[in-house]
């Protein structure tokens, strides 16, 4: 089992104190106070939420009596979608300080910082653009609006009128988005992001240092350390907006960990900075805050084909492929193999981390998914949609296999991209829906580990592990149990209730582009602190251990092999073969 | 070994056995290292065989590839609404 200084590690304590004590619950407090907080500032500072029901009218009339979107609906939609609590007080002020740095292409300074002029010269390069994008518009909406004129005329019975309108709104809204993009372009302020940044890190400082205080941290340590590791966080983030590299999915994970290895390789790392890079404490409070943005209620968005691809075939893959580390190729860490293994099936990142915290694997191990993860990635991105236009494979199906495969959301995107905008679609939802798997897996691995792979995790020293009975199981289970995994937990039911408990305007106005904007923009803070912490806590020597015999490399490639395969097959069946009306929904109008 | 050699530590806590002057230049190879892929990486565009053409295509689709969660990428809003509007 890995050493103490690198796993997290509980003892009997009673629970009390445990709970005022340990980086398990110091996470679920200081995400509570974030989530709280995001609360009472999304209610104090409300968007006009009251006047969602007469834009969803709109659009629900103009549906039933046209039978497409038309003007009228397509204007109410831009409403609806336009009242956000992120736009509103204090959550507007959170989306501001959570800003992380921008793209750039040759000019690094670029990603924090953009002078007036820099900025005028931008705008004046846009302005063609724009004044060509208003005239397609006007004239779109001209004709659109004679189109639609047109098939209302005839009561939206006759079908050659009805295609027609359908055919010129759909350019109008092609000309809108366009006009929306040039507009953005035209526009464009100048801006310095330095300060917000010593805001935020003065603010995530304090707010672990509420808890740092009283797991034991050396404060003067912490407080000393914290800056240059928040510094390189920043740097981990403007490396990784580089325009190019951004776009084959090297993410600033990939460059904190780098930056870490490099300073602690080779000039060395200095106690302070050791004591303020507090991995699993930034790791833990960032999951909880994850929680909060894995809502169930998405499960259901494609249909039962879409539960098959990800609810059926991930869990069959995550077994066998674990089983196959185990009993086939025997990796020496279940830790490494549970690690590699949900990163490769499930979702990337976030399950590695989520696998990785539960099972309490080492971080060297962690280290060595993300990165295996990454560049496979980055092959993948280009590999799979070339197979799929080669092979002229169906867009949904291809979406389908994206979503299903591809580890980190953003490749899917990018990978979907390539083959048209129906596949990105499938493949963006898809991913979603299995993102959602994030949360049992956690459980299930925690469950796991504190039950069968470890039944003494919490026991006192030197303590015989006790023996489970029907009567004290629940005790037991509850006193094993990583307890940032309950909060994480909590988190997803609390707010996936609360974003369906309105209704879905409502949910995603106040939950997904209110609350959920506080959690996204501190979590990803979080990350990118744990993994600088974690790069500067490896020796290059680490990493060779568990990479010995190349096990992790081969478990990673027999098991996205076997994914790609069932997952292909899987998706066929579902989209092509059972529920094939789903899919000529999806494509209606392609 | 002089007392500065000492003070700082590798990843596993001990003291680094190797001299200052040759941590402090592998330091500034690798930072070399890491400035000549950025300012190296424009370059990727260039390279033959569709796959310099497919990095230009994903760089102005302005598409979050790095991103690993659904809520940091826009076109997972945007699949929702599709996906929503077609099932409706």
């Amino acid at each position: 089992m890995a050493d103490n200084d690198n796993v997290v590690t509980e003892t009997r304590t009673p629970m009390l104190t445990q709970m005022h004590k340990t980086e398990d619950w110091w996470a679920i407090w200081l995400a509570g106070i974030l989530l709280v907080l995001s609360l009472i500032a999304i209610f104090v500072w409300k968007p006009p939420v009251e006047e969602l029901p007469q834009y969803r009218a709109i659009m629900n009339q103009e549906m039933e009596t046209a039978g497409f979107r038309t003007i009228a609906y397509v204007e109410a939609e831009s409403q609806l979608n336009s009242i956000r609590a992120r736009n509103h007080g204090l959550t507007a002020m959170v989306s501001t300080l959570t800003a992380r740095p921008k793209s750039w292409e040759t000019n690094p300074i670029q990603s924090v910082y953009m002078s007036e002029s820099d900025a005028a010269a931008r705008r004046a390069a846009a302005a063609p653009r724009l004044e060509a994008a208003q005239e397609r518009l006007a004239q779109a909406r001209t004709e659109a609006q004679a189109a639609e004129n047109a098939a209302r005329a005839a009561n939206f019975e006759n079908s050659a009128l009805n295609a027609e309108a359908r055919a010129e709104l759909a350019e109008w809204r092609q000309a809108r988005d366009q006009h929306a993009s040039a507009r953005s372009a035209a526009n464009f302020q100048s801006y310095n992001l330095i300060p917000g940044f010593i805001g935020l890190m003065i603010a995530m400082m304090l707010l672990f240092s509420l808890g740092a205080r009283f797991i034991g941290i050396n404060m003067g340590h912490f407080f000393t350390g914290f800056p240059i590791i928040f510094v390189l966080a920043v740097l981990s983030y403007v490396i990784a907006n580089q325009a190019t590299l951004s776009s084959i999915g090297l993410s600033y994970v990939l460059w904190g960990l780098a930056i870490g290895l490099i300073i602690t390789n080779t000039i060395g790392v200095p106690q302070f900075l050791k004591s303020a890079g507090q991995t699993e404490f930034f790791i833990k409070t960032g999951l909880v805050l994850l929680g909060a943005s894995i809502l169930f209620g998405q499960i259901a968005l494609i249909g039962i084909p879409g539960i098959f691809v990800t609810w059926v075939v991930t869990p069959i893959v995550l077994v066998v492929t674990y089983w196959f580390g185990q009993n086939v190729i025997k990796v020496p860490s279940k830790e490494l193999n549970i690690t590699v293994s949900s990163d490769m099936c499930v979702s990337g990142v976030s399950a590695a981390i989520a696998s990785a915290a539960a099972s309490r694997a080492k971080k060297e191990e962690l280290t060595l998914a993300i990165g295996m993860s990454m560049i496979f990635v980055a092959v993948m991105i280009f590999l799979l949609p070339l197979i799929a236009n080669l092979t002229g494979m169906h867009p949904v199906w291809a979406g389908a296999w994206l979503g299903g495969t591809v580890d980190n959301t953003g490749s899917v995107v990018a990978a979907g991209e390539l083959i048209g905008r129906e596949a990105m679609y499938v493949a963006a939802t898809i991913k979603m829906i299995q993102n959602i798997m994030i949360g049992v897996i956690a459980f299930g691995v925690a469950a796991y580990w504190c039950l069968k792979v470890e039944p003494d995790r919490a026991c006192a020293v030197g303590g015989t592990p006790m023996k489970f009975s029907a009567a004290g199981a629940f005790s037991e289970i509850w006193y094993r149990f990583p307890k940032f995994i309950l909060g994480f937990i909590a988190a997803s039911i609390i707010f996936s209730f609360m974003q369906t408990a309105v209704s879905i305007d409502w949910g995603q106005a106040m939950v997904s582009n209110g609350v959920l904007t506080w959690a996204n923009g501190f979590r990803n803070w979080f990350f990118a602190l744990a993994f600088v912490s974690i790069g500067l806590s490896i020796n290059y020597s680490e990493l060779k251990e568990p990479l010995r015999g190349g096990k992790p490399l081969i478990l990673y490639v027999c098991g996205q092999t076997f994914n790609l395969l069932l997952t292909l097959f899987v998706a066929w069946l579902m989209f092509m073969v059972i529920f094939r009306d789903i899919t000529d929904r999806l494509m209606a109008g392609a | 070994m002089s007392n500065t050699n000492t003070i700082k530590q590798t990843g596993d806590g001990k003291p680094s056995p190797v001299s200052l002057r040759k941590r402090m230049m592998r330091f500034i190879v690798a930072i070399f290292l890491v400035v000549m892929i950025l300012y190296l990486a424009p370059n990727l565009e260039r390279i033959p065989g569709g796959i310099g053409h497919t990095i230009t295509v994903l760089r102005e689709s302005g598409i979050d590839t790095g991103a690993w969660y659904w809520d940091d990428v826009d076109q997972c809003f945007e699949g929702m609404d599709f996906i929503r509007e077609k099932r409706e």
